[in-house]
């Protein structure tokens, strides 16, 4: 066996993943959740953690279940508890959300327990992955740069939903913290919560998981030599200094000096991926290859809005729309557009890995439909850039009509890949693409 | 009953494909080499990426193929990773097909 196995958890993660992404632009677009006048209400607080739980960080962890196998040509310690921990990730996803709905502005009364619960089970099965995925690596050392920014990743990982077990605590019994812990934790803590889950966490692996999958995808050398561990050491070594700069006291120039090396990184590595994409041999690109420069376009929107913030002193008008645009624009655009090549692919080894050799068998790209697709991501894109605006410009009405049309985007595209797991033709002939492709090669 | 020839082995491989590239492991330039002593056939071959889930349909849809031909008495893939893989291998078809030729 020269390859490893098929994840077999994978698409239930991306099930989960698609589905509290529809969900939190649904509960946005009709305005239940409304962050221009709450940030931390009880639906906002829902809308924000379907996002980064829900979405995100399932979206993140299902591809890691494949994704770090191939990466280290090591198989995944444990299926088994891939499945573990996407039970307790999913249970107490649901467990938080109704937790939230408890606070003030919420639907349910009393059940202090379920903020908790919920929050104890997303740290177990954030633990059970680090061990799986851990081990898997552990195997692999010495490390190339793309496993050195998942692993940094899943670090951050583990201290970002630790401490939201200790805000999920405070928030349901609050004389678990004393007052002055209390205001540390959830003034400086919170600040170290949003930057080690959106920055740590999820822009550092996808920052890694960009590396592999677009010098796979479009022919590019994988080595990045110096431009990618600059990358990788500026904007790790930026975002650590700012979470820990959150906990000393007189922090103000360690944590400025982190912030600067994390713009610095993040820009080497927006710059190597036009280098990228310029030294790519597969000029004609497929359609997660194309989309995703434009989840590398909002990174770099996003990078410049954040220099210019905080150059101009205007962080506390901006924050919402700068997470927010980092989020659904980058992580998420990121993760629409890689799910469009990911889930063909699982989606060919089910269903043609065995026949191969026995019968002609279709491309991974025969199973979608570009042009009928493409316009869905394009409305995305556009949707979020849309719904940024709203809320720069404090539109209530304008952020849930952008909300609307990226709920509509993601609904298609789901659709797409709805299509890829239950088209008839999977038990089919091969398409006449592929056909015309092997018979012209054996043209002489 | 004909003398199986390298060019047939070839052809026949030309029928199983890398389904992330799109296209035949042959003109990929996956193929390293082919040796047929008895009609029995060992390919020496390797993959774009190590660790790819596709490797071991692509190695045994090689095998499979090749077993279909007919008067073959064994076929043996042997996959290597030395030399690595690189798209300078592909064939002219090939690299037009991608756009870099």
């Amino acid at each position: 066996m020269h390859g490893v196995r098929v994840s077999r958890w994978s698409l239930a993660y991306f099930y989960v993943a698609i589905g509290s992404l529809a969900t939190a632009e649904l509960i946005l677009m009709l305005g239940i959740a409304n962050p221009l006048q709450a940030l931390s209400s009880a639906w906002t607080l829902v809308a924000v953690h379907l996002t980064t739980i829900g979405w995100a960080t399932m979206l993140m962890l299902g591809a890691l279940q494949q994704f770090v196998p191939v990466l280290t040509a090591k198989e995944l310690t444990s299926h088994a508890m891939s499945g573990i921990t996407w039970a307790s990730l999913t249970a107490g996803l649901v467990l938080l959300l109704l937790g939230f709905l408890t606070l003030p502005g919420g639907l349910i009364f009393g059940d202090a327990w379920l903020l908790p619960t919920g929050g104890t089970l997303i740290v177990l099965g954030i633990v059970v992955a680090l061990w799986n995925l851990g081990a898997t690596l552990t195997h692999a050392w010495p490390w190339n740069l793309p496993v050195w920014f998942i692993a940094s990743g899943l670090l951050f990982l583990l201290l970002t939903v630790s401490l939201g077990l200790i805000f999920a605590i405070g928030l349901s019994y609050p004389t678990f913290l004393t007052p002055g812990l209390a205001m540390a934790i959830f003034g400086r803590g919170l600040v170290a919560h949003i930057m080690g889950g959106i920055v740590g966490w999820l822009t550092l692996s996808a920052m890694g998981v960009s590396y592999k999958l677009f010098s796979m995808f479009t022919l590019a050398p994988e080595h990045r030599g110096w431009w990618g561990w600059t990358a990788y050491s500026a904007t790790g070594g930026g975002v650590a200094l700012i979470w820990v700069s959150q906990w000393v006291a007189s922090s103000s120039l360690s944590s400025t000096v982190g912030w600067v090396m994390g713009g610095v990184g993040l820009s080497i590595f927006l710059v190597d991926m036009v280098r990228l994409y310029h030294s790519r041999k597969r000029r004609i690109l497929e359609l997660n290859a194309d989309m995703g420069r434009w989840a590398l376009a909002a990174l770099t929107i996003a990078v410049l809005l954040e220099a210019w913030v905080r150059i101009t002193g205007q962080w506390t008008e901006w924050t919402l729309p700068l997470v927010f645009f980092w989020l659904f624009g980058w992580v998420g655009g990121l993760g629409l557009t890689q799910l469009y090549k990911i889930v063909p692919f699982l989606a060919w080894l089910d269903s043609f890995g065995t026949k191969m050799g026995k019968q002609r068998t279709p491309r991974v790209q025969d199973l979608v439909r570009e042009s009928r697709d493409k316009p869905a991501f394009i409305a995305y894109f556009v949707a979020i850039f849309l719904a940024l605006l709203g809320l720069a410009w404090q539109s209530e009405w304008f952020f849930q009509g952008a909300m609307g049309l990226a709920l509509v985007s993601t609904l298609d595209i789901s659709r797409a890949l709805w299509r890829v797991r239950h088209r008839r033709v999977l038990t089919g002939p091969p398409t006449h693409t592929a056909m015309l492709i092997t018979e012209r090669s054996k043209t002489p | 009953m004909n003398q199986l020839t390298e060019l047939e082995v070839l052809q026949s491989l030309r029928d199983v494909i890398d389904p992330e590239l799109g296209y035949n492991i042959v003109d990929l330039g996956l193929i390293y080499g082919v040796t047929i002593k008895d009609r029995q056939v060992l390919v020496v071959m390797t993959m774009t990426t190590p660790g790819c889930p596709a490797a071991n349909y692509i190695e045994q849809g090689a095998r499979e193929r090749l077993l279909r031909i007919d008067g073959i008495k064994d076929v043996q893939v042997d996959v290597v990773w030395s030399p690595v893989w690189d798209p300078s291998m592909m064939s002219a078809d090939a690299k037009v097909y991608f756009g870099f030729a």
